[in-house]
């Protein structure tokens, strides 16, 4: 009998093969269980990714705001039920782990265990950054929901390399808060076992992944892990809840990971999960040096980055990323005003972002620059800060830069913008609409800061980028079209805010 | 034997009389008779007040023609694990009386006849999973 499946919970993006479960799988085959591993996630988006209801069923999960057709939602249901049947009448686990990334992924997992525990016995165990999330209708957080409702049994908040063989083996219920591990315990854990996988799911055609602009459609593309937690305390970001302290393996086992992934499975193409790749330098240049000597001109990696000083890192860092095979880095510069980036936390000063920008160019390593509009304090004058740095810089690197417009700026759960402390500070006032609170806030000391201004910045952002590059901005169309329909949910709401007033004066 | 949690859940009831008569109700869940307070199944669930014994007089009415005794049985809500599905109940249940008429009278029962409403456990999944009901219109 199997011990443990393994499975991520479907929406997430189809990457490359995830890690959680091949990692996860390894970590509980060193401690003597038989377990198997299932990307369930990328399955759903290769085999239903051309029906026609696969978009707004996507949709769907990663916006609460969408609502379904019956047709919808049956053609849906009939999916995590032949999941729930597969797992339970051909795997037939002991124990279901379901590896929960985000938000998105909590509606599918809810089915697929109301499934599963409605005609079996099999345990359910959670685990992943989306547990967190606190659902206001009920007054607790998505793991509670899970626990209470009897659609989980235990929940793993925090890492699982240790601790899921650990509640597996001692038959654990309820909630286990896992201590973050230790820089030693990183160099230990078992490289990734990804025997289990069917590679045709991540090598055909597939729309929802990041690299298929760069990459040819038969390459895989296998995720690293090199650190955990970020240097940085950005006030926005809810890295640190996840990871309060940031830790980082050493150069060598990461480049000793990649080059046995190389051998074992043939692979060339690499995107590290860490928050920044070049949080801890040393191991990042150790690495660097070690994949240019060991492995030169084989394989190419990608990963997110920080704008740091030429103190910090000189130009010897960026010539070893070259040759190690950095192909493209994620930058969030979040703003072009440094003012704003002070005020987040981020710490990248003009002169920085000029540094680590001309460098990448210099080394013909390509760049995305993430970008969010309407950080609480800024204003007209840090927007268009933003608008000039952007223009600056996309002519003047050689097409490396591409722009990634991220969306307004949202109160994340979790971050340290939602503690009482910010809440003061920016005089923010959050509002609940249809349980969901992120996006519609105020902020006292920048009051004209609204959500439709910020929508109005975004979309001076994306008109500018697509009348750039249409073909290869005119995807935001999408996401502008998505933006306006919350708008038009804040401008209801507003409109109903304004009649409540006049009826109660 | 499946080893599924169950739902603590609470209904409440208030009842008409007559000076002589009071009403006689059945609760079912699952088909299975109950009390106001029960334990609902991890999945789909069937509530069931069947109202047994109105008779032909008993509503008492005067000259103008306004009730002024009756024998009824509304039920007032539903909570099951500490969600109100009363909204639910009252606009998704469906009263069929002994004569075969649907009547809508969000849970208040005048005729004999039963109510009937389905509801799946957890019971935020059933919450998240009534809009697409209601969408059912659209399709």
């Amino acid at each position: 009998m199997l011990d443990v499946l393994i499975v991520t919970a479907p929406f997430t993006y189809t990457f490359g093969p995830s890690l959680a479960p091949a990692l996860l799988k390894s970590c509980a085959e060193e401690k003597g269980l038989t377990a198997k591993a299932w990307d369930l996630s990328a399955e759903f988006n290769y085999h239903y990714q051309t029906h026609q209801y696969y978009d707004k069923v996507v949709a769907w999960m990663t916006d609460p705001q969408v609502l379904l057709t019956a047709l919808e939602f049956n053609w849906y249901s009939e999916i995590v039920g032949d999941y729930a049947d597969r797992i339970i009448k051909i795997y037939n686990p002991t124990w279901l782990a379901v590896s929960v990334l985000s938000m998105s992924s909590q509606r599918f997992a809810e089915d697929l265990c109301y499934h599963v525990k409605k005609q079996s016995n099999i345990k359910i165990l959670i685990g992943g950054s989306g547990l967190n999330i606190f659902q206001y209708q009920y007054q607790k957080k998505w793991y509670q929901l899970m626990l209470d409702s009897g659609l989980g049994d235990t929940v793993i908040i925090g890492e699982g390399e240790i601790e899921l063989p650990n509640a597996i083996i001692n038959n654990v219920n309820g909630v286990v808060t896992a201590p973050q591990l230790t820089n030693k315990q990183l160099d230990e854990i078992p490289f990734p076992n990804y025997n289990d996988y069917d590679f045709n799911f991540y090598s055909s055609t597939n729309n929802r992944t990041y690299w298929t602009k760069e990459k040819n459609n038969s390459e895989l593309v296998f995720l690293i892990t090199g650190s955990k937690g970020c240097v940085k305390s950005c006030n926005f970001c809810d890295v640190a809840d996840i990871w309060a302290k940031y830790r980082v393996r050493s150069g060598q086992r990461v480049a000793d990971e990649i080059m046995y992934l190389h051998r074992t499975y043939q692979i060339n193409l690499f995107n590290f999960t860490d928050s920044l790749i070049n949080g801890g330098l040393k191991p990042f240049l150790d690495m660097n040096v070690i994949l240019a000597d060991t492995l030169p001109n084989t394989i190419k990696y990608e990963g997110q980055f920080i704008c740091r000083g030429e103190k910090d890192m000189p130009e010897k860092y960026f010539k070893a990323m070259a040759l190690a095979g950095c192909h493209k880095v994620q930058i969030g510069i979040e703003s072009g005003s440094e003012s704003v980036r002070i005020r987040m936390g981020k710490g990248s000063s003009d002169a920085d972002l000029d540094h680590s920008t001309r460098m990448l160019c210099k080394y013909n390593i390509r760049q995305d620059w993430n970008i969010i509009t309407g950080y609480p304090s800024e204003t007209e004058d840090d927007h268009q800060n933003t608008m000039s740095t952007i223009k600056h810089y996309l002519n003047t690197s050689n097409g490396l830069l591409d722009i990634i417009p991220r969306g307004v700026f949202l109160l994340i759960e979790g971050s340290p913008m939602m503690s009482p402390t910010y809440f003061g500070e920016f005089g923010l006032e959050q509002e609940i609409v249809n349980g969901h609170g992120s996006f519609i806030w105020t902020s006292e000391i920048n009051p004209t800061n609204t959500f439709d201004r910020r929508v109005a910045r975004f979309e001076e952002l994306c008109d500018f980028l697509i009348s750039f590059n249409e073909s290869q901005y005119g995807y935001l169309r999408k996401m502008l079209a998505a933006l306006h329909l919350k708008l038009n949910i804040y401008n209801e709401h507003v409109k109903t805010k304004k009649i409540f007033k006049l009826s109660t004066n | 034997m499946l080893k599924q949690k169950k739902f603590l859940s609470s209904l409440q009831i208030k009842t008409s009389s007559l000076p002589d008569k009071i009403p006689l109700y059945v609760i079912k869940n699952n088909n299975k008779v109950c009390g106001v307070n029960f334990e609902a199944k991890f999945g789909i669930n069937r509530l069931e007040i069947e109202f047994l014994n109105k008779g032909v007089n008993d509503t008492m009415v005067n000259e103008s023609g306004e009730i002024v005794a009756d024998l009824t049985v509304e039920i007032q809500n539903l909570i099951v694990d500490e969600v109100d599905l009363t909204t639910q109940l009252k606009t998704n249940g469906v009263y069929v009386t002994n004569d075969g008429d649907i009547e809508n009278t969000y849970g208040f029962l005048h005729k004999n006849g039963k109510f009937t409403f389905e509801f799946i456990c957890p019971p935020f999944l059933f919450l998240r999973n009534l809009e697409f009901l209601k969408n059912k219109q659209n399709d």
